[in-house]
């Protein structure tokens, strides 16, 4: 398995579908299992949450059951990332909940703001509303820290180092 | 095709401007390539398309670079995922995000785009990396001489840097470490000097869309002093963010560097318990986050993962009298 699906995964990048192939895949790959630990710890290690950790496959797991025990108002098929605001906000807000569910952050990270905004910025309300056992809690803030740090001295151009953020205004320049 | 070379060695020399065109001499040290490099990247004039590949990804950008002789222009395309851009422009950044109908607006002083990499003078890369040349190679279809930046402790990792034999220009940056390899690497697969002004207008019209200016307002004074960072380690760059949930509390940012490797430091009011700190890797970042009474300090950089766990227990949250 690639760390790039993982990456993917993380990131919100998956539709449901592949989100669903991935986590079967984890049960066979023990690099993968190493490498989604990995991640997850660095989350943990950053945010020193309260009570033992909700983080790893079982809970991604978890959270994917209750996802998939409710009928999707759109079915989930593989879509160019420009398509995606326009045909399925809710296969985004699907994977951004598991990776938030994961991640347990309680932060909105850059992936899942350009994942609702690809969704047209109605994932959060749709998985509020559809899915009141889960709570879309955004990304670890290790994720902004790794924008922000690159979006300063980095000599990358990362796609999420200039998420919007929403305010600021309108003007002409 | 020789002629094609040719002309376009000739154009890329033309768009040169003192002091990048004094090609080193046959007595050039490896340290004579850094500081070329390094001038090359902000007098040349030049458009090229270069990947970045981290953790078993690769982004590629196109970009354009001008020199007017007063100041420096650019326009940076990213040409995967969702289409975006930024446009360097006196001093001042402008980030095009055309889904949203955004743009962006920051400073542009302390930040380093490919293939610009040093963020101070190259000669202090001496006291802490054992600069020697590691061959020559062959990128985007053109000469260079591979530079190598041996790291004299363990706070930072080696770099392999390729110059452009005839302008000088850094075609390939790859960060290594001795033990996992090549861990990140930027390379052009294509470069020539045809940049023109008019390839630096950003390909949308933005008119009514949203200008968050906000980041323009960003320099801060950190309030916090540094004990014992590790070795050549010093502050380049200073900023005020948003904090990470949309909060009103702010993240305040400081940014460290020996020359080439860089830290950043992050401090924000701390929530929930205490955890237990631990320094981890991703890749080639290292992380190391503690809790200091009522703030919580994180360190995170392309260095090993001594060096964040020394950056984050050097923060002294007592500012001391100027």
């Amino acid at each position: 398995m690639e760390k790039e699906q993982l990456s993917s995964l993380l990131d919100g990048e998956l539709d449901e579908l592949a989100t669903v192939r991935l986590l079967r895949a984890l049960d066979d790959d023990a690099e993968a299992l190493t490498a989604w630990d990995e991640y997850a710890m660095i989350g943990e290690a950053l945010r020193e949450r309260e009570g033992p950790s909700s983080a790893g496959v079982a809970g991604a797991r978890r959270a994917l059951a209750q996802i998939m025990a409710e009928p999707a108002p759109v079915p989930a098929v593989p879509r160019r990332a420009a398509e995606w605001r326009r045909a399925a906000p809710w296969a985004v807000a699907a994977s951004a909940a598991v990776m938030a569910f994961v991640y347990g952050g309680s932060v909105a990270g850059p992936a899942v703001q350009m994942a609702q905004e690809l969704a047209g910025g109605h994932a959060t309300s749709l998985a509020r509303q559809e899915r009141p056992g889960l709570q879309i809690v955004g990304a670890d803030p290790m994720e902004r820290y790794i924008d922000y740090h690159r979006e300063l001295v980095h000599t990358g151009f990362q796609q999420a180092a200039f998420v919007p953020t929403g305010d600021g205004s309108r003007q002409e320049r | 095709m020789r002629g094609q070379r040719i002309g376009l060695a000739a154009s890329l020399l033309l768009a040169l401007a003192s002091p990048a065109d004094a090609e080193p001499g046959r007595n050039a040290q490896p340290l004579d390539w850094l500081v070329r490099m390094a001038q090359s990247a902000q007098m040349l004039n030049y458009a090229g398309t270069y990947i970045f590949t981290h953790d078993g990804r690769a982004e590629t950008s196109r970009v354009v670079h001008i020199n007017d002789g007063s100041s420096e222009h650019a326009r940076i395309q990213a040409l995967d995922g969702p289409p975006r851009e930024i446009i360097r422009e006196s001093g001042v950044l402008y980030c095009y995000l055309p889904d949203s109908h955004v743009v962006k607006v920051d400073r542009s002083e302390g930040r380093q785009y490919f293939p610009a990499l040093f963020s101070g003078s190259p000669t202090m890369l001496r006291e802490y990396y054992n600069v020697n040349y590691a061959g020559m190679d062959r990128v985007a279809g053109r000469e260079c001489q591979i530079v190598q930046l041996e790291p004299r402790d363990g706070m930072r990792f080696g770099y392999r840097l390729c110059a452009d034999i005839q302008t000088g220009l850094m075609l390939r940056a790859t960060l290594e470490d001795g033990t996992r390899g090549v861990m990140q690497q930027f390379a052009f697969t294509e470069i020539d000097g045809s940049a023109s002004r008019t390839a630096l207008q950003p390909s949308w019209n933005a008119d009514g869309w949203l200008w968050d200016r906000s980041g323009m307002s960003q320099t801060a004074d950190s309030g916090w002093s540094m004990d014992a960072m590790p070795p050549g380690f010093h502050k380049i760059s200073e900023l005020l963010r948003r904090s990470a949930d949309g909060r009103s509390v702010q993240v305040k940012q400081a940014v460290y560097s020996d020359g080439i490797s860089a830290v950043s430091l992050f401090i924000e009011p701390a929530r929930g318990n205490a955890g237990e700190a631990a320094a981890t890797r991703r890749g080639a970042l290292s992380f190391y986050s503690i809790r200091s009474g009522d703030q919580q300090v994180t360190a995170i950089g392309e260095v090993p993962p001594a060096n964040v766990t020394q950056m984050v227990k050097a923060v002294n949250l007592v500012k001391s009298k100027p």
